[in-house]
C-alpha cells in the first residue's frame, strides 16, 4: 500500500463521474465535458500505476499518456466544432440572434 | 438533444457507476507492486536512442511509430473541421466587431511575438533533454497564431488557400516521408541512419510544431465565432 | 527483414497528405494512381504472405517488448485484402457520386483525405500487434469515420456524428483502461509477448471485461447499438458503405484477434455465452426494427445490426472448437462486402430521388433497373441464399450447433433468417410492380456507379465458390490454432 493507489483510486472516481455525466446529464456541452473527465480518469490511472514502485515515473506510461492526452485533445477540438455547428444550425438560431 | 432523465434511470446510473468504480479499485489494490521490466529495459536502453531524456526516446524511438499516427489524428481533426466548421458568410463577426487598430494590440504583439517566438524554439531546442519537444513548441506557435487571428493580423479565407493546406500537412508528412526514406539506407522504417540522426529527428520535430501550430490556428478559426475573410 | 510490411501503411498515408496538400487540384487521374499504389502494396504483401508465411517487423528496429512490431499471418491479410478491395472500388464509386449532383467543393476536397488515411487505419489496425498502437489505431478509425459522417451537412447527421463520436471514444477509453491493466500486470504491450505470460487473476479479469465492453461498443452490438442506424444512415452514400462494411469490423478484428491469443486461457464461457445471447438478441431486434424502418438507408443499418449479432453468436461456438473463427471470418467479409453494395445502391437511388423512402419507390423509373436488380444480388447474401457467403457461414454455424447441441441457438437463426427475407423484399418487390408511365428523366446514375456495386454484390455472392481457397489464405500461421 502506497501513495500512489491513492491516485488510482482518484482516477476511477473521475472515470465514473466523467462516464455519469455523459450517460445522464442533459446537454452536448456536459456530455464533452464528462468525455473529457473519463479522460482525464483514464491518464491519471495510467500515471498512477506508473508511479507504483520505483522512484522515477515509468517513461513508457508517460509517453502513453502523452499520446493519450494529445488524441483527447484531438477528439474535444472536433466535437466542439461539431457542436458549434449544431448550435448555429439550430432551426431558429438566426432569428434569435437578430 | 434528449429530455431530462428520469429519476430511476439517474438513481440505476450512479449504482452502476458506484459498482463499477468499486469492482475497479477492488482489481487495481490487487496489481503487483514492482515496477515492470520494459520500464526498466526503456531507462537503460535510452543511451543507445541518442537522448538523454527516457520520455523523448520512448516517444521519437522506441514508439516513435505511434507519435506519426498520433500526428495523423491531429491532421484529421484539422480536415474534419475545416468540412464541418462554419462557412465564412454564415455569420457575423462577433468577438471583433470593429476593424480599425487600438492602441494596445499593435505594441503588445509586437512585444509578444518575439517572446513568444523564442519559447516555441527553446521548447524544440529543450526536447532531447526534458520536457519540451514538438507539440509543447506547436501549442506556443498555435497559440501566437491566435494572437494574431484575434488581432486580424492573420487571415485565412474560406477555401483555405494552399498555403495553408501545405502548413497543415508538412509536419505529418515530413514524419512519414524520412521515415519511409531511412529503408533506403538498409535501416528499419523509422530508424534513422545513424551518420543524420539528431539532425533529421530535428527537422521532423521544428515540421511537426508548425503543423500543430497550423491546426490549433484552423480549427480555432473554424470554431469561434469569428469570421475570417481575405485581406481587402 | 521485409519492408513490404510497412507499405499497405505508409503508402495510403503519403497519398492521403498528398491529396490533401492538392485541394481543389484533385482529379481522376490522382485518384487512380493513388488508389491503385495503395492496393498494390497490399497485393505485394499478399504475395510475400504467400511465398514466407507470417512476418514480423520491428519498427525502428528496436523488436517486441521496448519497440513496436507488426505482424501478418493468414487472419490480417484477409482482412486488409477484402478491405483494399472495397475501398478501392468505393474510390471509384465516389469519384461519379460527387459529380452527379451539386455537392460544395470543400466535401470532396475533405473526402479523399479522410478515406485513405482510413485505408492507412485499418491496414495498421490490422498489422498492428501492439496493444497500445491498437488504441491510436481504433482512434485514427474514429476520428476519420466521424468527420466523414457530418460531411453530409444536415443538422441530423450533424448530431448523429457527434452521437457516434462521443460513444466510440468511451469506447476506446475502456479499451485504453484495459491496455493499462495487461501493462502493469505483465509489463509488456506486445499481443504474442502477452499471450505467454498472461495468467488468470483478478488483473487479466479485469482487462478482459474492459476491452470486450469498450470493443463491443464500437462494433455496435446490441445495448450498443443506438449510435450506428443515425449515423450510418444519415452519412453520404459512400461513407455508409465505408462505416457498415469495414469501420465496425476493426474493433471486431480485435476481439477475435485477442480471444485468440491474450485471452485464449483466461476466457471464461460464461462471458462467451453472454456475447452470444447479445447477439441473438441483436439478431431478432435488428431485423424486426429493420422491418417497421420506412426509409430504405435505416433499413440497410438495422440490417447491419442484425449480421452484427450473427457475428457475436460465433463466441459461444469457438469456446470449444476454434476452427469455428475461420466461418466467422467468411461471414464477416461477406457482409462487409454485401453490405457496401447495399449502401452504394441506396446512394444511387438518392441519386434519383431527394428521400430514400420506401414507400416512394412504387414504380421506379428505367434508369433503376440494374440498381435494383444489384440490391437484390447483395441481399442474397444476407439473407444467406447457397452460393453466397451468407449462406456458407449461416449453414456452418447450424451444422456446428447440431453436432454440439446446442440446439437452442438454431430457431433465433431461423427467425433471423426469415425476418431477413421480410425486409429484403420489402425493397426488391418493388422490381416487379407495374411500371408507371413515367417522365423522361436524365440518368443521373453513371455506369461505374452501378458497376462497383455489381461488383461489390457479386463477390459477395459468389463467396461460396471460393470459401475454401480463402479458408487456406486464413489458416496461413494458423491464427486458431492447429
Amino acid at each position: 500500500m502506497n501513495q500512489s493507489i491513492l491516485y488510482v483510486i482518484a482516477g476511477i472516481v473521475v472515470v465514473c463521474i466523467g462516464l455519469e455525466g455523459i450517460l445522464i446529464r442533459p446537454g452536448w456541452m456536459k456530455k464533452i465535458l464528462g468525455l473529457n473527465l473519463f479522460g482525464t480518469g483514464v491518464f491519471l490511472i495510467l500515471i498512477a500505476f506508473g508511479k507504483r514502485a520505483g522512484k522515477e515515473c515509468d517513461p513508457i506510461m508517460q509517453s502513453l499518456v502523452l499520446t493519450g492526452i494529445v488524441i483527447s485533445v484531438s477528439v474535444t477540438a472536433f466535437s466542439l466544432t461539431l457542436l458549434q455547428k449544431i448550435t448555429t444550425s439550430e432551426p431558429g438560431a438566426k432569428e434569435k440572434k437578430t | 438533444m434528449k429530455n431530462e432523465v428520469s429519476w430511476r434511470t439517474k438513481i440505476l446510473v450512479r449504482l452502476m457507476m458506484l459498482c463499477m468504480a468499486i469492482t475497479l479499485a477492488g482489481i487495481a489494490l490487487s496489481a503487483p507492486s514492482e515496477s515492470s521490466y520494459i520500464s526498466q529495459a526503456a531507462t537503460y536502453r535510452v543511451k543507445e536512442a541518442g537522448v538523454e531524456s527516457p520520455v523523448t526516446a520512448v516517444l521519437i524511438h522506441f514508439r516513435g511509430y505511434d507519435t506519426m499516427l498520433e500526428v495523423t489524428v491531429m491532421l484529421l481533426v484539422a480536415i474534419g473541421a475545416m468540412a464541418v466548421g462554419k462557412n465564412q458568410d454564415e455569420s457575423q463577426p462577433a468577438l471583433l466587431a470593429q476593424k480599425e487598430e487600438t492602441l494596445l494590440t499593435n505594441p503588445m504583439i509586437r512585444l509578444l511575438l518575439p517572446i513568444m517566438l523564442m519559447v516555441s524554439i527553446y521548447y524544440l531546442w529543450a526536447g532531447a533533454k526534458k520536457a519540451g519537444g514538438a507539440f509543447q513548441a506547436g501549442t506556443v506557435l498555435g497559440s501566437m497564431g491566435i494572437m494574431l487571428l484575434l488581432a486580424q493580423k492573420l487571415h485565412s479565407s474560406n477555401r483555405e488557400s494552399a498555403l495553408w493546406r501545405i502548413l497543415l500537412v508538412v509536419g505529418p508528412f515530413t514524419f512519414v516521408t524520412l521515415s519511409f526514406v531511412s529503408i533506403f539506407f538498409g535501416n528499419a522504417f523509422l530508424d534513422f541512419p545513424q551518420f543524420m540522426n539528431s539532425q533529421l529527428i530535428f527537422c521532423i520535430e521544428a515540421m511537426v510544431s508548425i503543423s500543430t501550430g497550423a491546426i490549433f490556428c484552423v480549427v480555432f478559426a473554424r470554431c469561434s465565432n469569428l469570421s475570417f475573410s481575405e485581406k481587402q | 527483414m521485409n519492408h513490404c510490411l510497412v507499405f499497405p501503411v505508409v503508402i495510403p498515408l503519403l497519398s492521403a497528405f498528398i491529396l490533401f496538400a492538392l485541394g481543389a487540384k484533385i482529379n481522376l487521374f490522382f485518384l487512380l494512381f493513388f488508389s491503385l499504389s495503395s492496393l498494390s502494396s497490399t497485393l505485394l504483401l499478399l504475395k510475400n504472405t504467400l511465398t514466407f508465411g507470417t512476418m514480423k517487423y520491428h519498427i525502428a528496429g528496436w523488436g517486441a517488448p521496448l519497440g513496436i512490431d507488426l505482424y501478418s499471418d493468414g487472419l490480417s491479410i484477409v482482412w486488409m485484402l477484402s478491405s483494399s478491395i472495397i475501398l478501392f472500388l468505393i474510390v471509384l464509386y465516389s469519384h461519379s457520386y460527387w459529380k452527379s449532383k451539386e455537392h460544395p467543393v470543400k466535401i470532396k476536397q475533405a473526402f479523399y483525405p479522410l478515406l485513405f488515411i482510413l485505408w492507412s487505419g485499418m491496414n495498421a489496425l490490422f498489422l498492428s500487434s501492439d496493444i497500445f498502437n491498437l488504441y491510436v489505431t481504433l482512434e485514427v478509425l474514429t476520428l476519420t469515420a466521424v468527420p466523414m459522417v457530418a460531411l453530409s451537412d444536415k443538422r441530423g447527421a450533424l448530431l448523429a456524428s457527434l452521437r457516434y463520436l462521443i460513444v466510440a471514444v468511451c469506447g476506446s477509453l475502456f479499451y485504453l483502461l484495459g491496455v493499462a491493466f495487461l501493462y502493469i500486470g505483465w509489463g509488456t504491450l506486445d499481443i504474442s509477448l502477452l499471450a505467454q505470460s498472461i495468467k488468470p487473476c483478478p488483473l487479466s479479469w479485469g482487462a478482459l471485461g474492459l476491452m470486450t465492453v469498450g470493443l463491443m461498443t464500437k462494433a455496435a452490438l446490441f445495448p450498443f447499438y443506438f449510435w450506428l442506424p443515425p449515423a450510418h444512415s444519415q452519412a453520404p452514400s459512400p461513407v455508409s458503405a465505408i462505416l457498415s462494411g469495414l469501420v465496425i469490423k476493426g474493433p471486431y478484428y480485435i476481439l477475435i484477434r485477442f480471444w485468440n491469443t491474450i485471452f485464449l486461457d483466461i476466457q471464461n464461457p460464461l462471458i462467451s455465452y453472454c456475447l452470444g445471447l447479445l447477439g441473438a438478441i441483436a439478431i431478432l431486434w435488428g431485423a424486426f426494427q429493420a422491418l417497421r424502418q420506412d426509409r430504405l438507408k435505416m433499413l440497410i443499418a438495422y440490417s447491419t445490426v442484425t449480421q452484427i449479432g450473427y457475428l457475436f453468436l460465433f463466441f459461444p461456438l469457438a469456446s470449444g472448437n476454434r476452427s469455428v473463427w475461420e466461418i466467422a471470418i467468411v461471414f464477416a467479409l461477406a457482409h462487409a462486402f454485401s453490405k457496401s453494395a447495399l449502401f452504394l445502391v441506396a446512394g444511387n437511388i438518392l441519386c434519383v430521388y431527394e428521400k430514400d423512402t420506401i414507400a416512394h419507390l412504387e414504380g421506379f423509373p428505367p434508369c433503376l433497373n440494374l440498381s435494383f436488380f444489384i440490391f437484390g444480388l447483395a441481399g442474397l447474401s444476407i439473407m444467406g441464399i447457397p452460393p453466397s457467403g451468407g449462406f456458407v457461414g449461416k449453414w456452418n454455424i447450424i451444422t456446428i450447433l447440431c453436432k454440439t447441441g446446442q440446439i437452442w441457438w438454431i430457431p433465433i437463426i431461423v427467425t433471423g433468417t426469415l425476418l431477413s427475407y421480410a425486409y429484403i423484399l420489402r425493397v426488391v418487390r418493388y422490381s416487379f410492380s407495374p411500371k408507371q408511365s413515367q417522365e423522361d428523366r436524365k440518368n443521373p446514375i453513371s455506369f461505374s456507379m452501378n458497376l462497383v456495386a455489381l461488383l461489390l454484390a457479386a463477390i459477395s455472392f459468389s463467396m461460396g465458390f471460393f470459401f475454401l481457397p480463402l479458408l487456406d489464405l486464413l489458416s496461413i500461421g494458423s491464427p486458431f490454432g492447429q
